[in-house]
């Protein structure tokens, strides 16, 4: 049989649906189609959403069949809920023999951990189905999702989407709102919260951003006004789930669960990952997770074929919305890269409880195309109530996440904000040494005596940046080592505790910038994403020869500058914004510390080389001659490079920012045992190195000795930070039995 | 007879745990042969939270929650359990029999389970004790003497998570190896089958041989007769059907079910377990 088209009869006439849908269309004309398109794809691929692209044409499902639809939807989310709790509970499906026990027993879904022989099994919330129109006409579903809202936070993009690109084409047809349903799930989130609890917090877990569905649920989260967690982010303490965050735990009463059930909890659970401890605070009323873990096992497909006993059994009813395995689905019109074809298409549509039992089935939803890219479209439920109807999407903007005071930020972020302000700071570097280095040895064999001198200090600079090897004696090897530098992978698997070549580095980046990917705006993180892997090409390309080099490192300057740049203009100060600027200013000024050290490590002869080369690794030498003119003194250079708090390449204006920074994250503290006032020792120790030289240019030969250990107290520093802010973050370990009996 | 009973699981961590989570199956569980006289844990550090609860097996266990930082810590189990030697079986069905009468109460011990998985050379050496029309006593009677005399005891040689495959090649194991692979083999078959925590008597009755793995927590295999004869206990390592010599406390599909004690920890560094054990007839105790 031939598959039903959704736009055509039968009898090859339009359905009345389509048919004013399709004059918008046909008024953009084709090139104006193939605009929009490209425009949807570039939207979806700013976001960083993965793989998934939205088609610029709905799939509209007429008001009268969405409302058989929607009886067939929520009597399924019946079915599943009340098998959940049998199966959960008294078992009398199997004790019936309504469904063979192997189906239940043999399912790695079934949570014997769940079991609640003589308690009370909570409820499911939260349903999902995928149906496909066979060529009788009639809707059958092919899957139910009873785990997680799998993909909800993609209808709502799509939605967005289509409002923001193509607002003309909901002008001619009468669209229903999603906005609706989501102020009633969010209250029913909140109704859920445990008894007593006057202003519950809801959290949606998420596995993180390896999670392919991870987009969704910061989508999700973001319309829901939840926090976004991962299970790192919680703790359970006293029988209550707790996000840790810098000023402290805090409690969550509502966890939307967006991950498998079966890892949720790995003290009682065999799944990886997860908070221990999370099943016994839901059950003893500490936290409500929804959907219970349990559920997943309801929409195993093994089930299916009993689904029409099951509902006779279970609710009493006849089944109204059959399933099938096999069915050739409908064809609707998608944009085929220059045309609209038919292309079959496979609906899925949400649905979630409320307290009596009562289920609401979304206005829409998604409709995957079935084709090689994973691509969907916007369902649309078509209203006949002139009064319920409003004109393109109300969600033409993303909403707006939830405004936080450093405090709310989760330690795990901060933690990772810090390493991205370390990390872009040390490419920098990177790119800034190389090219120094490159700069000098392109004069080839023209190289003066006091350039060979300074290749001797950038070298010791390289090596303690460990871009070259530790035992680069002779310079003449320096070309070869700097074109590996691009390449050098990182001496220890702790990419944080050791520095790394250029594209680790890189690489870094990309990986921290994914796991802060909710605190940046989109703009921002396409514009990071894209001068990322243009600046990653060029410098996987140099490889051929010096030019190419300096080229490739200038343009990975640029990157760095314009990372720090869009991040000090666009995020909040406060939040995010703070540990990145503190990782940033930790980093530099480690590293002036120790590249003027160096510097000052020539021979006392070359003094002045020494001098101008430390302005120079310093970004200060323009700075200097304005100031100063031509001639170079060993004081007033320190003074530039260590002491001047205005000047942002040199140590004070670093070490004053810490000191500033630190003492927002906890204002009021004092004393020199706080972390603010270990910054403001090491300011006072560097200010009091170049008050001795002024005074006395004979102790010149201090410096170096003075620099290295400021250098150690900023490394110091850093780690105290990391264990005051981000102490909550290390990974559990399990404890076996260890052996059983005789096993010594 | 009357044990008396005393188990104790001892952690040493090297550094600070600042967060301990413990999942427990150290209770007696009762029992119409088992009566549990008095049974109690004590747990060192005290936890800051303990919950109580029956799991899906029957089995009682406690999750206890440490939120203080700790360097050790230490669970003893003290019991008293009088235990009585179930009647000797005899006219049991044929094990195809056995294997059609499986209904939902006990077919979850027939289907697969994580740690007990039959490889072909397993199901096949448990197969040889089944020819056709065999009573099911007898062929487990038969096959636990085979498992005795054809594997090597031997510590240290396995781990927890030793698949049966590897305990077939290298024929050596422990107690848990042993009835991993007799419970693997019996499901191939289609017999129900289960895995039994618990404790054996530390000192031999009086002229009978020493026995293994009484000095340890011990396992075992329960097996299903059918609905009239129900669940045997079966002992592999000690080619004992068991009697009144064995303590139980609780039982699962395999050992990932019933493992006395598993935890999660946050901080910590490396530990050390050490375990002790001891059952003693009441009036030989010390």
């Amino acid at each position: 049989m031939t598959p039903v088209d959704e736009m055509v009869d039968g009898r090859g006439g339009l359905r009345p649906q389509w048919r004013a849908m399709l004059g918008t269309y046909q008024s953009l004309g084709e090139g104006g189609l193939l605009a929009r398109a490209a425009r949807l794809d570039r939207a979806v691929a700013d976001e960083g959403a993965g793989a998934w692209r939205c088609d610029p044409v709905p799939l509209p499902l007429p008001a009268a069949e969405f409302s058989v639809l929607e009886r067939g939807i929520a009597q399924r989310a019946r079915l599943m809920a009340a098998l959940a709790v049998d199966i959960y509970g008294p078992m009398s499906v199997l004790a019936d023999g309504i469904v063979p026990p192997s189906l239940v027993f043999g399912d790695p879904a079934f949570l014997r951990a769940c079991r609640e022989p003589a308690g009370v099994v909570p409820p499911m919330t939260i349903y999902c189905a995928d149906l496909a129109r066979g060529p009788d006409g009639a809707w059958r579903v092919t899957r139910d999702r009873t785990g997680v809202p799998d993909g909800i936070g993609l209808a709502l993009e799509n939605r967005r989407l289509l409002g923001a690109v193509l607002p003309e084409t909901f002008r001619p047809v009468q669209v229903r709102h999603l906005g609706p349903f989501f102020e009633l799930w969010q209250d029913r989130l909140r109704q859920m919260a445990p008894v007593g609890v006057a202003n519950p917090s809801v959290a949606v877990l998420t596995g993180g951003q390896a999670d392919p569905d991870w987009f969704a649920h910061l989508r999700l989260a973001r319309e829901l006004a939840a926090a976004l967690v991962e299970h790192n982010d919680l703790t359970i303490r006293g029988g209550l789930l707790y996000l840790k965050t810098l000023a402290g735990l805090r409690k969550i009463d509502v966890l939307l669960r967006g991950v498998a059930g079966r890892s949720v909890d790995p003290l009682e659970l065999d799944g990886r990952g997860g908070v221990p401890g999370l099943l016994d605070a839901a059950r003893n009323g500490g936290v409500v997770v929804t959907n219970p873990p349990g559920t997943d096992l309801c929409g195993s497909q093994v089930f299916r074929p009993h689904d029409e006993p099951l509902c006779r059994a279970l609710l009493h009813e006849d089944l109204l919305l059959p399933w099938t395995a096999d069915i050739s689905p409908s064809v609707a019109p998608t944009w085929a890269g220059d045309a609209l074809e038919p292309r079959p298409v496979r609906l899925r549509l949400f649905a979630i409880g409320g307290p009596h039992g009562n289920w609401t089935v979304m206005p829409g939803g998604l409709a995957w195309i079935e084709d090689a890219t994973p691509r969907c479209k916007d369902v649309w439920v078509l209203s006949e109530d002139r009064s319920s109807i409003v004109g393109p999407a109300i969600h033409t903007e993303p909403p707006l996440a939830i405004r936080r005071t450093a405090g709310d930020l989760p330690s795990r972020l901060a933690d990772s904000l810090f390493w991205l302000g370390r990390t872009v700071e040390r490419l920098e570097r990177a790119a800034r040494l190389i090219r120094a280095s490159v700069a000098r040895l392109q004069r080839g064999a023209m190289l003066l005596p006091h350039e060979a001198g300074e290749l001797r200090v950038l070298i010791r600079c390289l090596t303690d940046a460990d871009l070259i090897p530790d035992d680069l004696a002779d310079p003449s090897a320096l070309p070869a080592a700097l074109l590996s530098a691009i390449r050098r992978k990182p001496p220890s698997d702790d990419t944080r505790k050791s520095d790394a070549g250029v594209l680790s580095l890189m690489a870094e980046f990309s990986r921290l910038i994914e796991s802060v990917r909710d605190r940046l705006t989109g703009d921002m993180h396409a514009t990071f994403r894209d001068l990322l892997s243009s600046a990653r090409a060029r410098a996987e390309a140099a490889t051929g020869g010096l030019d190419a080099l300096a080229d490739a490192m200038t343009e990975t300057q640029r990157f760095c500058i314009t990372v720090a740049g869009a991040a000090a203009e666009n995020m909040v100060r406060g939040g995010g914004y703070l540990f990145l600027d503190l990782g940033r200013r930790v980093e530099r000024a480690e590293s002036v510390a120790n590249e003027v050290a160096a510097a000052f490590e020539l021979p006392a002869l070359q003094l002045d080389l020494g001098l101008a080369l430390a302005l120079e690794l310093c970004d200060s030498t323009l700075t200097y001659r304005g100031r100063y003119r031509g001639t170079l003194q060993a004081g007033v250079v320190l003074d530039l490079v260590l002491a001047d708090p205005g000047n942002p390449r040199g140590l004070a204006f670093q070490l004053v920012a810490i000191h500033a920074l630190l003492d927002e994250l906890a204002p009021g503290a004092v004393g020199r045992e706080t972390l603010a006032g270990a910054a403001a020792g090491l300011l006072a120790q560097a200010e009091a190195l170049v008050v001795g030289v002024m005074a006395s240019p004979a102790r010149a030969g201090e410096i170096p000795a003075a620099l290295r250990e400021i250098a150690e107290g900023v490394s110091a520093l850093s780690t105290r930070i990391g264990r005051k802010y981000f102490s909550l973050l290390p990974a559990l370990q399990s404890l076996g039995y260890g052996t059983l009996q005789g096993v010594a | 007879m009357r044990y008396s009973l005393r188990h104790l699981t001892s952690y040493d961590y090297a550094e600070p745990v600042d967060l301990g989570s413990h999942l427990v199956h150290l209770t007696p569980r009762a029992l119409p042969r088992q009566r549990v006289l008095h049974s109690r844990v004590i747990a060192a550090p005290r936890p800051s939270r303990t919950s109580r609860r029956t799991d899906h097996f029957g089995n009682d266990t406690s999750l206890l929650f440490l939120e203080l930082p700790h360097d050790t810590f230490t669970l003893t189990l003290e019991a008293q359990v009088e235990v009585s030697a179930p009647e000797p079986v005899a006219d049991t069905l044929a094990w195809e029999a056995v294997r059609d009468a499986v209904d939902w109460t006990v077919a979850e011990f027939v289907a697969p389970s994580p740690r007990a998985v039959a490889d072909a050379a397993c199901a096949d050496y448990v197969a040889a004790s089944f020819p056709p029309g065999r009573p099911i006593a007898e062929g487990l009677r038969d096959l636990i003497r085979r498992i005795y005399l054809e594997f090597k005891f031997r510590g240290g040689v396995t781990g927890i998570m030793t698949p049966v495959s590897k305990v077939m090649a290298m024929r050596a194991g422990v107690c848990q190896d042993f009835s991993h692979l007799m419970i693997a083999g019996l499901r191939a078959l289609g017999i129900p089958a289960r895995y039994v925590s618990g404790y054996l008597r530390t000192k031999p009755p009086p002229g009978t041989m020493a026995r293994l793995g009484s000095d340890q927590s011990h396992a075992w295999v329960a097996a299903w007769m059918g609905p009239e004869h129900g669940w045997i206990d079966l002992d592999p390592t000690n080619d004992l059907v068991v009697a009144d010599e064995h303590v139980t406390l609780g039982w699962g599909r395999d050992f990932s079910d019933v493992s006395p004690v598993r935890g999660m920890i946050l901080g910590g560094g490396e530990h050390t377990v050490s375990v002790a054990v001891d059952l003693s007839v009441m009036d030989e105790a010390p």
